[in-house]
């Protein structure tokens, strides 16, 4: 059974890597991005690290709404000279990143670790 | 005394009480005085009838006055007339109810305010929707060697999905586009994108820089949040010759007459608006597409339909559906069917995104009567 709302579970920073992880969870949607909107603010309104990387690995679904916050974020994080990455899609959700041709400017390797080696 | 102000019964009651002491009074004065007897004179009657006549007179004073004046206001308020406030400093019942009725019209002056400001929203919103229908063409272009049919359904006042239809020079250019989530933003980002289309038509070199051009200016005006997917497609007459450039959309459909089969190629691309320069990402493609083919562009709206159950519609029912009715029907009468089985599908959920289909058939040579084909882009389901 899927989740209908969008969760978020946020890492302590890593400061070895200088990264901070945000596991997604649930349906990101306009209603999933409203719900977890403040909390996701907050934890980046600090963020000067090098790595940000969203952990979607039980994401079910993602539409426009949270794929144009996702590339606020990306913009966001690039312009700060970080490097963004997204990890552990499922086959439907990276189909719509795929669709949408973000693969071409996000980087989206296959673990968490391998973002800092790639 | 404050007791009194408060209470009108207490008020009726002391004033009772004070001109009872003061006829009593008198009585006795008068007996005294005159040796009247206070059992049997017609003085208590006297003295009695006055009474009431003070009594009636402090009520209309008190309640029958300011009540009235108070339903007049009432009145003028229920039937539309203007109407006014009371300045009291009574607390009593009386008082109660002038400022109960002060209370009721401040708030009905904020909730009307509310309204007016709600009414002016909608009018705005509707003035938003009519520009946005009057950006969609109306009706599909006749093109030689295509038979076009469009169809779009919004789910919001103001939709995200897009398409439209230009000739320039030998070539007619057809395009679908799908902007972020649907509402007011996303009709506006349509808009910039339909303008920036014909501003740059006329003087792009090809498709590909069309494309890129839209893009570039598209990036510029938006917050980046925003983005919008696009299929472009271009008939050239001459050659007779189908490309294509994606920009983030879904998958490009093509029924081939030959196997009766609708593929589906991806699109490509990266959506417009993400990126400041998509020249790298972006290219024109020939479609494989001969007499008899049709080509199909579509918007999420269609493949996200949920069931009842939350299940989606989906590119694959999408597919078999066109490959069903593309050898039997028109492009119009495919996508009315189309239309019909997306509509049997939902089996009364709600829809929540635009919906868009798009079909073009190569006729090659073949003369098609006008007259007999229906462009209009209204949904319907058959």
């Amino acid at each position: 059974m899927f989740e209908s709302q969008l969760n978020l579970v946020v890492d302590p920073y890593d400061t070895v890597h200088s990264s901070l992880v945000i596991h997604l969870s649930g349906e990101f949607d306009k209603i999933g991005l409203t719900s977890i909107r403040d909390k996701l603010e907050v934890a980046l309104s600090g963020f000067t690290g090098k790595y940000l990387i969203f952990d979607i690995a039980e994401l079910n679904f993602i539409n426009s709404e949270g794929i144009g916050y996702l590339i606020g974020v990306y913009t966001h994080v690039v312009n700060i000279g970080g490097i963004f990455c997204i990890v552990g899609a499922k086959a439907h959700v990276q189909d719509v990143f795929e669709t949408l041709g973000l693969w071409n400017i996000i980087k989206h390797p296959a673990s968490i670790e391998a973002c800092y080696t790639n | 005394m404050n007791f009194f102000r408060r209470s009108f019964a207490a008020k009726v009651f002391g004033t009772l009480f004070v001109l009872g002491v003061l006829l009593v009074s008198g009585l006795l004065i008068a007996k005294n005085i005159y040796g009247y007897s206070v059992i049997d004179t017609a003085w208590v009657l006297y003295g009695l009838v006055g009474l009431f006549v003070l009594l009636m007179l402090f009520f209309w004073i008190q309640v029958s006055r300011p009540l009235k004046a108070i339903i007049v206001q009432m009145e003028a308020l229920i039937t539309g007339h203007e109407y006014k406030k009371f300045f009291t400093d009574r607390i009593d019942e009386v008082g109660v109810i002038a400022h109960f009725f002060n209370e009721i019209t401040r708030n009905l002056h904020k909730f009307t305010g509310k309204l007016a400001e709600g009414e002016r929203m909608a009018n705005e919103l509707d003035i938003a929707s009519k520009i946005q229908r009057d950006i969609l063409p109306v009706a599909a272009p006749q093109v030689p060697g295509l038979i076009i049919s469009a169809k779009t359904r919004p789910a919001a006042e103001v939709g995200g999905d897009s398409f439209d239809f230009l000739t320039v020079k030998n070539a007619t250019y057809m395009y679908i586009g799908d902007a972020t989530g649907h509402g007011v933003p996303a009709g506006i980002v349509m808009t910039i994108v339909n303008t920036l289309v014909y501003a740059y038509a006329e003087t792009s070199q090809n498709l590909l820089e069309l494309m890129v051009n839209v893009n570039r200016h598209l990036k510029k005006r938006i917050q980046k949040t925003l983005f919008m997917s696009m299929l472009m497609l271009k008939w050239d007459y001459m050659t007779k010759q189908m490309s294509f450039v994606g920009a983030g959309h879904e998958y490009i459909l093509i029924y081939k007459a030959k196997s009766g089969l609708c593929e589906a190629i991806p699109s490509g691309g990266i959506a417009l608006g993400m990126v400041e320069d998509n020249s790298k990402i972006i290219k024109e493609t020939v479609l494989p597409f001969e007499e008899g083919d049709m080509v199909i562009l579509y918007t999420d709206g269609i493949v996200e339909c949920r069931d009842m159950s939350g299940q989606l519609f989906g590119v694959d029912r999408l597919k078999s559906a066109i490959a069903k009715y593309a050898s039997q029907y028109s492009p119009e009468l495919t996508i009315q069917k189309v239309a019909s089985d997306v509509g049997t599908f939902m089996n009364g959920h709600g829809q929540d995104d635009d919906m868009t289909l798009m079909m073009i058939k190569h006729v090659g040579d073949q003369k098609v009567e006008q007259s007999k084909l229906s462009l209009a882009t209204t949904w319907t389901e058959a």
